[in-house]
């Protein structure tokens, strides 16, 4: 398999406070990457980084080339796809006008028709919600149209930060088996930042653990469920 | 009824009085509405309220009347200053806002104040501070119905109001273009996330406020006379206007500034001590009325959000 997402030695921060000093790692297709750590490791940092939220050094690899020079919407354009943490949609727009943003860069009519055919048929309820202002759903239903947003256009690499924050235990449950699916039947990467660790590395193909900005520890999910380490820090028992 | 047999109606001459001046109120308000529109589409975009759109705006004024008098036929330089406006708009988002984008609120007055006395300098300049006769957009109609008097000139700065309104509205809901600017406006980290270029959409919206305020420094330009401070006070009404309706609101805008219209014109005429002399401080008075009874104005909005 080819890697979609190649980071090589990857610096940022805010202001004169460096958060990241230089990781490396990578994504490849159809592959769930999982990314680890405490609170304040990094984590939510290296996604802004790799969207161009925030300035960063380094190198970004997408496809084997680099974006690192590339504004946030040029890196949009390439494949980069990026789910904020906390409500991932534009909470004062509608459902439709929030898929309408996420098929901003797509110009051909037939391809938004369907895009939109592909969601419906994912989740029977946004098309009853069409009208209704994307901050008046649900948690759930938020973090489901944010994906969905974030997948109009067919992008390389899917990165979420944190989706299950607030959301009851079942829906999360359906929201994961949603990526999984995704990675499954669309071949999508997908970038996922967890603090839920055990559910995580169920649907992972690999993680990486991070810590005050540095790679701690990288390998499969099935080896890192069973190293004593993660099972103490992450796993709780 | 029609209109003819409506005219022979003969109204108390209060009511006529009343209803005149209602028309009138009318029209200067739809005025105050279109400033108050370009106010409220850079607030919207940026965050800043331009205290210098009134001096941009009769800076354009001023291009209008000068070419105008180098012989082009007025419409035509009419519409060669709505696009001269639209670039000048953006490139002073461009050289001089986007510098300064996020920095704190005084900075943001201290360059718009900047912008203010800066654009009344240049006009000053070039066109020294003696007023000049602008020419008037519509004709020299008017029809009495009932005892009141209606002008080609104030019907026509009405029309001209639900023309911006309608565009505006289209281009806002229905383009690709007025969503991508909508967003950009309210979601600045987030926009650049799906494709959306976000500082050439903050640009777009410079440019067509400035289109705006260009279209109301030419509504009422005949009236005041082109001179370089014309929209001093016209800006102040439209910022009254803008407070009262709601700083993200394009309908508050306008009901706003109809609204300080509308009461500048029935004060000055019925309440016998504010006249004429004392009617700027009908919009103070309004402002500080809004402020106290509903800071976010009529049509402003607070947010849905569920966790």
């Amino acid at each position: 398999m080819t890697a979609v997402l190649q980071v090589h030695g990857l610096r940022a921060g805010y202001g004169s406070i460096r958060v990241l000093h230089g990781i490396d790692f990578e994504v490849k297709e159809a592959e769930i990457v999982a990314f680890l750590g405490a609170n304040g490791a990094g984590k939510t940092t290296t996604l802004r980084a790799l969207s161009g939220i925030i300035p960063a050094r380094g190198a970004i690899l997408l496809d084997g080339h680099d974006v690192i020079a590339m504004s946030a919407d040029k890196r949009a354009q390439r494949g980069i796809a990026h789910i904020p943490q906390g409500r991932g949609t534009f909470v004062d727009f509608t459902v439709a006008e929030n898929l309408a943003l996420g098929a901003y860069l797509l110009r051909d009519k037939a391809a938004i028709r369907s895009a939109l055919d592909y969601w419906d048929d994912i989740f029977p309820w946004l098309a009853a919600r069409r009208n209704q202002p994307a901050g008046s759903l649900s948690g759930g239903e938020q973090q489901m149209l944010a994906v969905a947003r974030a997948l109009m256009t067919k992008p390389r690499i899917l990165m979420c930060d944190e989706p299950s924050l607030g959301l009851a235990p079942t829906t999360t449950q359906s929201l994961f088996s949603l990526l999984d699916r995704l990675s499954n039947e669309r071949g999508m990467a997908i970038l996922l930042v967890e603090q839920n660790a055990r559910l995580t590395l169920k649907i992972a193909h690999r993680a990486y653990v991070i810590e005050s900005g540095e790679m701690k520890l990288a390998g499969s999910a099935a080896e890192l469920r069973d190293n004593p380490l993660i099972r103490q820090a992450y796993l709780g028992a | 009824m029609t209109i003819r047999s409506f005219a022979k109606l003969t109204l108390v001459p209060d009511m006529q009085l009343f209803l005149q001046q209602i028309v009138e109120g009318l029209a200067s308000g739809a005025i105050y509405a279109s400033l108050a529109l370009a106010l409220v589409l850079i607030y919207r975009a940026t965050r800043i309220v331009n205290f210098a759109q009134g001096e941009m705006a009769t800076l354009s004024a001023y291009f209008a009347w000068q070419l105008n008098q180098w012989g082009m036929p007025f419409w035509l330089s009419l519409i060669i200053v709505a696009a001269v406006s639209f670039v000048m708009g953006a490139l002073v988002f461009r050289l001089i806002m986007r510098p300064v984008l996020g920095a704190s609120d005084n900075t943001m007055v201290v360059v718009c104040i900047g912008l203010f006395v800066g654009f009344e300098a240049v006009a000053l300049w070039f066109w020294g501070a003696d007023p000049h006769a602008f020419p008037r957009i519509f004709p020299d109609y008017a029809w009495t119905i009932g005892g009141v008097r209606l002008t080609a000139n104030n019907l026509g700065i009405l029309a001209t109001l639900c023309l911006l309104t309608v565009g505006l509205s289209a281009l806002f809901r229905y383009t690709r273009i007025g969503l991508a600017m909508r967003a950009s406006a309210a979601e600045r980290e987030k926009s650049p996330l799906v494709g959306i270029p976000v500082e050439n959409m903050l640009m777009l919206g410079w440019g067509l406020a400035a289109t705006v305020g260009f279209i109301a420094a030419a509504l009422i330009a005949p009236s005041l006379f082109l001179s370089p401070p014309m929209m001093v006070s016209v800006v102040i009404y439209a910022l009254a206007a803008a407070t009262l309706g709601g700083w993200d609101s394009l309908a508050g805008a306008i009901v706003g500034g109809l609204v300080v219209g509308i009461a500048e014109s029935l004060c000055a005429t019925f309440i016998g001590f504010i006249g004429t002399d004392l009617k700027v401080g009908v919009p103070f008075a309004l402002m500080a009325i809004i402020l106290l009874a509903r800071p976010q104005g009529l049509f402003g909005t607070s947010a849905v959000i569920r966790a």
